[in-house]
This record gives C-alpha cells, sequence and structure tokens, in this order.
C-alpha cells in the first residue's frame, strides 16, 4: 500500500542520515532524493545506531528497500553480489515452501488428518504429557485447525 | 604566401560609438566622455581569416602596441567582399549580430586605459595587471552589449560566453548596475569589494575569476599546439568544462544569491529572484539548475550551508586538477607515466597524488591510443589509412578479429583505442566500446560516417537511436546519452547530437507503439511517412541557417503542418515545443550544415507561438515555486524595527540586555556542543556491515524486492511526467489522469497517517 511504502521511505531515509558516509556516497543522489521527496513528511522515525535494525519495528518495506539498495550499491564485487541474489532466491524457496506447506487448500485435502489419526493424536496427547509440550509450533497449529473442524 | 588582412571603412563604428555613449551617460557615468574617447582611439577596422589563421569565426579589439594602433579586427566570413575579394560592407543577413558584436568589441577598447601614468600597459574592463579576471571580464562586456541592444544574444551564438554572462548579470542584479559599471569603466574594486563582503570570504572574487578564466583556456585554439588538437578533445574537455561551470553556478548560489536573499524583507526576495532567472531564461536547463540549487541551499542551516561551500570548492579544485591532466596528455607526455592502468584495462586512474579515476570513454580510448603508439613506435598515418579503409568497406556481418600478439584484454584495448581514435580523424564514428574486446572473441563493427556539413541519413538516424539513449542526471535538470547495453555515458559531441536529436524525434513522431518493438515507438517513429516529414524539416531548416543563421518555427510549423500525413502537426508541435528541445534541433542541424549563419537570438518555440510560453512566463513561474518553497528569513524591515525599539532605552540598560543575550549565547553554545558529543549525528555511526547482517536477518525473498523496484519505478515515471509538464511539454489525457491519481492517494496517505498519530496521541501513544 503507498502509506506503507511512504513509512518506509521516511525509515530509508533517516537510515541513509545515520549510516557510514562510506555507504552513504555509494547510493546515487537521484535515488536518495527520492527517498527524501517520496517519503511521509510527518513521520520522523526514531531509530537508534547501537540497536539491530531487526529490533526496531521498523515497516517489513523498509528491509526490503535496504536490500535493493545493498543489491544495486553496496556488494563490492560481482561475488557478493551473486551471493546476495542466492540468497533472496534461497528465502523466496524456504517462503514458498512454507506457505505451500500450511496453505489451508492443502490442509484440507491432506489425508494425514482423517478422522482416525485426529483420534489417535487425542490420545497420545492424553497419554503424555510432556511430549505433547515438546511438539513442533507448526504441529501445534496443525493441531488447532484440525481441532477446530473436528468440533464442527 | 601572406595571410589575408584588409582594411574596411570604419565609419560603420561611429553609430555604434554614439549608441554606447548615450547608453552610458543615460547611467549617470560620469566617465562617459572619457570611454568615448579611448573609443576613438581604434584607428582602423580589419578583415582577416581567423581560420586561416588556425581559429574559429571571430572578432577583436587589439590595444595600441609599438608598431602599430588600437584596432578592431572581423573575421571575413561577416564581410561581404567584392570582386578583389576587397571588404565592401558586412553581411546584411546577420547585420544586428554583427553590429551587436562590434558594440561588444568597441566596449574592449572604450574600457581600455592605463590607471597611473606609471603603469606599463593599460588594461581593459575588469582584468586588472593579469589575465585571471578574463573571463568575467567578457561576461561584462557582453553584459552591457545586451542592455545597450535590449537583447540577448542567442546561445548558439554566443557559446563561448553564455555563462560567463550569465554569472555577469547576477552579480549584476545582486549589487545593481553602479557597481557593475564603476568596476568596468572606472576599473574600481566596487565589485570585487561587495562580492567579497556579501560572501564573507576575501577569496570568493578571486576565485571565481580564476575558474571562469580556467574554463576560457581549455578551448583548443588557446590550450593546445596546432599539431597537437584533435576531434576527441572537445568530448573530453567539454564533460569537464560543463562541470566547472555547474559548480560556479553552485558557488554563486551559496554565497551570493542566497546570502542576499537573507538581507531582503519577503517582498523584494520575489524580484530579487525574477531578476535573477531572468538572467538565465534563455538555457531552460541552466535556469531549472539554478532555481533547485536556490531552493536546496535556501533551507539549510548555516552550518550545513557552509560544508556545501567547502564541498563546492573542494570540486572545483578536483576538476581543475582533471583539466590540467587532459592538457599534458594532449602535449605528449608520456602518457605511460601520467597513469596507473589495471591489468585488464578496466580502470585508468591518474598517476598523480590525489589520484582520480578516469571516467570518460573518450579520455581512455585517447590514453590507451597514445600508449599504443608510443610503444609500438608505427606511423599514425599509416595505421589511420588502414582503419579508413576497413570503414569505408564495411559491410554487413564484417567481423573485427584481434592478432594473435593481442593476448591480453589490455592489448586488444589498446589496438581498438588506436582504431577508434584514428577513424575518428578521418570523419568514421565506431560505435563498438571497448568492453567489447575483453572476452578477445571477434567484434561486430559498427561505424556510421561522419561528415561535416553532410545531410544525416535518417537510417543512420535510427541506427544512432537504436544504439545509445538519452537521460536525465541525477538531479533531473541536464540531459547525457549513454549506451543502451552498457549504460556508459558518451560524450563525442556529434554523436551527443545525433542521439539527442533522434530521441526527441521518437517522442514526437512515436505517435503509437506496436508490440514487440525493440524500442516503443521506433517503427512510427521511423517509418516512411516520418522520413518524409524529417527530409522537409531538414530542407527548412537548412535553408533558414544558411540564409540568416535563423530557425523560423512559426513558418516551418505552418508548412509541415499541411503534409498530408495525419501525424504532421502533431509531430512538429512537439518537436519545436520548448527551448530545450529547440537547442537541440539547432545544434543537429548547424552540424549538417557548413554554410550555417550564426543565430542572432533564439528562435521561439512552439510553446511560445501557440500557447504564450515565453522565457519570461517560465521565470516567473518558477519564482513562485521558489518562493513556496524556502523558509522565511528575518527580513531588513523586521531587524530595522528591532533597532528602532532600542531608541529611548538607556544606556544602562542596553548594556544590561547585551550582557544578557551573550550569556543566553554561550549557554545555547554549551548545550549544543553537549548534544553533538553525545547525539548519533555528531557522534556514531550507523556499521555498514551490521546494515548488511541486519538485511540479511530479515530473509528478504526475491518477489519481495521485485514488487518494490516496481513501486518506485512507478513512482519516478510519475516524477518524471510532473518534471516534462513543468518544462512545458503538453501531456497526453492518460498521463495527466496518472499524475492526478498518485497526487490523490499519496494526500490521502497523509491525511490518514495524520489521523493515526492524532488518534493515538488521544490515547497516549506517539509513533
Amino acid at each position: 500500500m503507498l502509506i506503507d511504502n511512504m513509512l518506509a521511505y521516511s525509515e530509508v531515509h533517516k537510515i541513509l542520515s545515520l549510516l557510514e558516509d562510506e555507504y552513504v556516497e555509494k547510493v546515487p543522489e537521484k535515488v536518495k532524493k527520492f527517498f527524501e521527496e517520496e517519503r511521509m513528511k510527518d513521520y520522523e522515525p526514531d531509530i537508534k545506531v547501537d540497536i539491530p535494525l531487526t529490533e526496531q519495528n521498523l515497516k517489513r518495506e523498509t528491509m526490503v528497500l535496504l536490500a535493493i539498495l545493498n543489491l544495486n550499491y553496496w556488494c563490492n564485487s560481482e561475488e557478493e553480489k551473486q551471493s546476495f541474489l542466492n540468497e533472496l532466491a534461497e528465502n523466496e524457496k524456504e517462503k514458498k515452501e512454507l506457505e505451500e506447506r500450511y496453505s489451508p487448500d492443502n490442509l484440507f485435502q491432506n489425508k494425514k488428518y482423517d478422522n482416525k489419526e485426529r483420534i489417535e493424536k487425542e490420545n497420545e496427547e492424553n497419554l503424555s504429557l510432556v511430549e505433547y509440550k515438546k511438539q513442533n509450533i507448526f504441529k501445534r497449529i496443525l493441531e488447532r485447525i484440525t481441532g477446530f473442524f473436528k468440533r464442527k | 604566401m601572406e595571410n589575408y588582412r584588409k582594411e574596411m571603412d570604419k565609419k560603420i563604428l561611429e553609430q555604434l560609438k554614439d549608441k554606447i555613449q548615450i547608453y552610458l551617460k543615460s547611467k549617470g557615468l560620469k566617465t562617459a566622455d572619457f570611454i568615448r574617447e579611448n573609443m576613438d582611439k581604434v584607428a582602423g577596422l580589419y578583415v582577416e581569416n581567423s581560420i586561416e589563421n588556425g581559429k574559429s569565426a571571430r572578432m577583436e579589439s587589439r590595444g595600441e602596441k609599438a608598431n602599430r594602433p588600437s584596432e578592431i579586427m572581423i573575421d571575413k566570413g561577416f564581410a561581404i567582399l567584392d570582386e578583389n575579394d576587397n571588404p565592401i560592407g558586412i553581411d546584411n543577413s546577420v547585420k544586428k549580430l554583427i553590429m551587436t558584436q562590434l558594440t561588444h568589441e568597441l566596449l574592449h577598447s572604450g574600457s581600455r586605459f592605463k590607471d597611473n601614468e606609471n603603469d606599463e600597459k593599460e588594461h581593459t574592463g575588469i582584468m586588472g595587471k593579469t589575465d585571471q579576471n578574463r573571463g568575467l571580464n567578457e561576461g561584462m562586456t557582453q553584459m552591457f552589449t545586451e542592455k545597450i541592444w535590449g537583447y540577448t544574444v542567442s546561445p548558439n551564438a554566443d557559446s563561448k560566453y553564455k555563462d560567463y554572462k550569465k554569472i555577469a548579470k547576477i552579480l549584476d542584479a545582486t549589487f545593481g548596475e553602479n557597481v557593475s559599471l564603476d568596476a568596468y569603466f572606472n576599473h574600481s574594486t566596487a565589485l570585487q569589494e561587495t562580492c567579497n563582503g556579501l560572501s564573507q570570504d576575501n577569496k570568493f572574487y578571486s576565485d571565481i575569476n580564476k575558474y571562469l578564466t580556467s574554463t576560457y583556456y581549455m578551448n583548443p585554439s588557446k590550450a593546445l599546439k596546432k599539431g597537437n588538437r584533435d576531434t576527441y578533445y572537445s568530448s573530453i574537455m567539454k564533460p569537464i568544462r560543463e562541470k566547472m561551470v555547474n559548480l560556479l553556478y553552485e558557488k554563486v548560489c551559496t554565497q551570493i544569491i542566497i546570502p542576499k536573499l537573507k538581507t531582503l524583507p519577503k517582498e523584494e526576495q520575489e524580484t530579487y529572484l525574477y531578476d535573477i532567472l531572468n538572467s538565465v531564461k534563455d538555457e531552460p536547463n541552466v535556469l531549472k539548475t539554478l532555481s533547485n540549487a536556490i531552493v536546496k541551499y535556501a533551507n539549510m542551516s548555516d552550518k550545513k550551508l557552509q560544508e556545501a561551500i567547502n564541498g563546492i570548492d573542494k570540486d572545483l579544485k578536483r576538476t581543475e586538477q582533471e583539466k590540467q591532466f587532459v592538457l599534458d596528455v594532449y602535449n605528449e607526455k608520456n602518457c605511460s607515466e601520467l597513469v596507473i592502468i589495471s591489468d585488464d584495462g578496466k580502470t585508468i586512474k591518474s598517476s598523480d597524488d590525489p589520484s582520480f579515476v578516469i571516467e570518460n570513454e573518450s579520455l581512455k580510448e585517447k590514453i590507451l591510443s597514445q600508449i599504443y603508439f608510443q610503444e609500438k613506435g608505427i606511423s599514425k598515418d599509416d595505421f589511420g589509412n588502414n582503419v579508413k579503409n576497413i570503414c569505408e568497406n564495411l559491410q554487413q556481418d564484417n567481423d573485427l578479429s584481434f592478432d594473435k600478439k593481442e593476448q591480453t584484454a589490455l592489448d586488444r584495448k589498446k589496438v581498438f583505442s588506436a582504431m577508434k581514435v584514428t577513424a575518428r580523424e578521418n570523419g568514421y564514428m565506431i560505435l563498438n566500446s571497448l568492453e567489447e574486446c575483453e572476452s578477445g572473441n571477434n567484434i561486430p563493427l559498427n561505424a556510421v560516417e561522419l561528415r561535416k556539413g553532410e545531410n544525416i541519413k535518417f537510417q543512420d538516424l535510427k541506427s544512432i537511436y537504436q544504439k545509445f539513449q538519452v537521460d536525465y542526471k541525477d538531479d533531473w535538470t541536464q540531459l547525457y546519452v549513454k549506451d543502451r547495453k552498457t549504460g556508459k555515458e558518451i560524450t563525442d559531441p556529434r554523436v551527443v547530437s545525433m542521439a539527442k536529436f533522434a530521441s526527441i524525434w521518437s517522442v514526437a513522431a512515436g505517435s503509437k507503439w506496436m508490440s514487440g518493438e525493440e524500442i516503443p515507438g521506433i517503427t512510427y517513429a521511423f517509418n516512411e511517412s516520418s522520413e518524409r516529414i524529417y527530409n522537409k524539416l531538414g530542407e527548412l531548416v537548412g535553408k533558414g541557417i544558411a540564409e540568416n543563421g535563423t530557425i523560423d518555427t512559426q513558418a516551418i510549423y505552418d508548412e509541415i503542418s499541411k503534409d498530408g500525413y495525419k501525424h504532421s502537426e502533431e509531430m512538429i508541435r512537439t518537436l519545436l515545443i520548448n527551448q530545450g528541445n529547440m537547442s537541440i534541433v539547432y545544434d543537429f542541424f548547424k552540424m549538417q550544415n557548413d554554410e550555417a549563419k550564426m543565430e542572432t537570438r533564439l528562435a521561439k518555440s512552439s510553446n511560445e507561438f501557440i500557447y504564450g510560453l515565453t522565457g519570461e512566463s517560465i521565470a516567473k513561474s518558477e519564482v513562485e515555486t521558489i518562493m513556496q518553497s524556502i523558509p522565511d528569513f528575518d527580513s531588513k524591515g523586521s531587524r530595522e524595527n528591532a533597532q528602532e525599539q532600542t531608541i529611548g532605552i538607556s544606556q544602562e540598560q542596553i548594556e544590561r540586555q547585551q550582557k544578557d543575550e551573550e550569556a543566553r549565547k554561550t549557554t545555547k553554545l554549551q548545550v549544543e556542543e553537549f548534544k553533538k558529543a553525545t547525539s548519533e549525528e555528531g557522534g556514531k555511526k550507523m556499521s555498514g556491515q551490521s546494515l548488511k547482517n541486519d538485511i540479511s536477518r530479515s530473509k528478504i525473498t526475491t518477489s519481495e524486492t521485485q514488487q518494490q523496484t516496481k513501486a518506485m519505478d512507478d513512482a519516478l515515471k510519475i516524477n518524471r511526467l510532473r518534471f516534462i509538464q513543468k518544462c512545458g511539454v503538453v501531456l497526453t489525457d492518460e498521463q495527466k489522469a496518472l499524475i492526478e491519481k498518485h497526487t490523490r492517494q499519496t494526500n490521502e496517505a497523509q491525511v490518514r497517517f495524520r489521523n493515526q498519530q492524532d488518534q493515538k496521541k488521544s490515547n497516549g501513544l506517539e509513533m
């Protein structure tokens, strides 16, 4: 959405003002000016130099924009650029796998979750409380969902 | 054989001397009669053949020497000659321009005198004892010339001095005509003192003069020996000159215009800004650059402004160093000692300290070719003849293969550079770039014939368009040409002129886009009907500039609109739409017409004669934009009021107030220093490496980057449309709707955000 992009431009603009000169100089004036002009003017982000950006509640779009800047201007060699591209592709693959695995469509069609197996799982839960607690979070989510359908 | 030199009847100068004297008296210059006496010392008007003497067509004012009195010289091209080659008058088709420029020379003569009897020689205008002020002196001379004649000479005719005169006009608008008159005609220090005083920099005036004059001496006839000049020089030196001139505009903006604005009350700021922008309205890119600079610097704090000034001075020094480097290359110093080249030939740096990387492709080619000839010791002429043969016999699918001796990429680049440079000397432009040598594979050679004064074929124009594209530089004010594949900037003036024309041609003539086109619009832009319009345009423009140096845009528009092709009116209206386009059209056709006369004043664009959008109206509109974008400075009026209020207060009270004020200032300074020491801005910076780590941790995906890139591209597209709309281009309804939609969405987003913030504040939260 446009509002999210404008907020992200404000955050990137602020980050560039706090970043080491060596990195800022690599970003063309045209690009810096773009962030300055397109940002949300009423939004002055409070960004700390000493705290990782991932812990500062920034917009997702901000990190994406920084990734774009990294790819275009901050990679020091072709090898580094290619490595970063591979990383993005790998992230894409992982995201697709997760989406595929936990897509509601797949859950409906997944034969593992027929009634018999649900009942067996519940029995397992009743008999082994300790093991239940150690279950993988995704499995717990799944069970919540299937439990929901069962209640219906 | 003696060089041509014949005397002409100088009575033509009398009416010009009267005109100058009347002007000076009307301005209240007490020494007007003295200036007239100096002009009367011009003993003769002579006609010479400047081109024969290795220079371009020109006029000169020459001071008295031991062996001859003071005189004025004009080039043979400006005179009408009888059957015996004797000058009998001036070319009436450009009479106004010749008379204007004779006035310029008479002003030099009039302002030439000794300051004291003991002085060794006379000096003219603001020049003083050294040559340092030559650039600005020419600018002031041309400024006074245009004031006397009441019009601005076309920058197409005035290319050498157009920037000097703009800076002279800016200083004149800032300090007033009396200061300019006093400095120029009385040899006073008025201009120097006012410049240094306002800028609070004792070196400002001398620095401005030093660098302006440095650009004056970049001209090949002044910088190089005749045998060292070549066609590459202008493509190498032109970008350096432009960089230096742009920096000088920035310097004047930061140290003269902004400080002046801060002294003026609001109602006077607008008038002052209009005078400034009116001084530069004949070149829209200069007007826009200056306008943007004023907004940028006016919004800076004093500290940031000073940092910007220091940065500009640093860049000026660096540019001067680059200029000197080029002159060293051309003066045939050992190129191998001047540079450090990487093994693959990709990076070439100067060997001095501080070193700089050479970006200009033409300069790289020149250096590599120079090294090649120095290393091989072969004859350039023989090599050049071979290259010319290759280019003349070039057919389709003609590949260039390298000799086995050229083992490395650097070796191949050296020989290929030598080919490119010598091809250029023989009238051919090899379009292939040096990068194509790296692999060692055969290169499909692509060359275009560049015969000076010959018409450029429509198909060659299409080839240029396919190979090169035009884009805006970072600040959206200047166009540059780049290779579509490699992105490298092209600086060869002929190719730049062709590429820019091809670009505006495709915008004008590419009325429809077809699916599957290699470049959108290219089919329509270069079809048969478009070729017919192009040829007709070439005929009409060529006739005009050969007859009297002008492009009669109204007549051309009327004639071409009558053509049977349904898009002809739209094409010609769009092609000639504004001064930026007019300049490109003029350059393109002048290049093809050896007989072209100089343009007296700028031709009107279609925006002017159809929509009434003149340079003045554009300047006015820019001033309105600037006034909305700059802060409210402390006005002179309010400071005067504050002073009045102190009258009547006792001395003791005044002293107490002053002490309190000093104490407040000291405390404020201490607090600021503390903040600086503890703040992020003044202290620690965010590490680039930690930023990269954060990016990795965020697990960004390819599709996210693609989506975000698309969003930025869309926003940039809107900005570009807004910009060209501001330049006077008429947008389509679809384009206008895009801008309106974006503006609406942006405003809505801002309002929504503000409401969210207000809601959070009232809930006790804030972003």
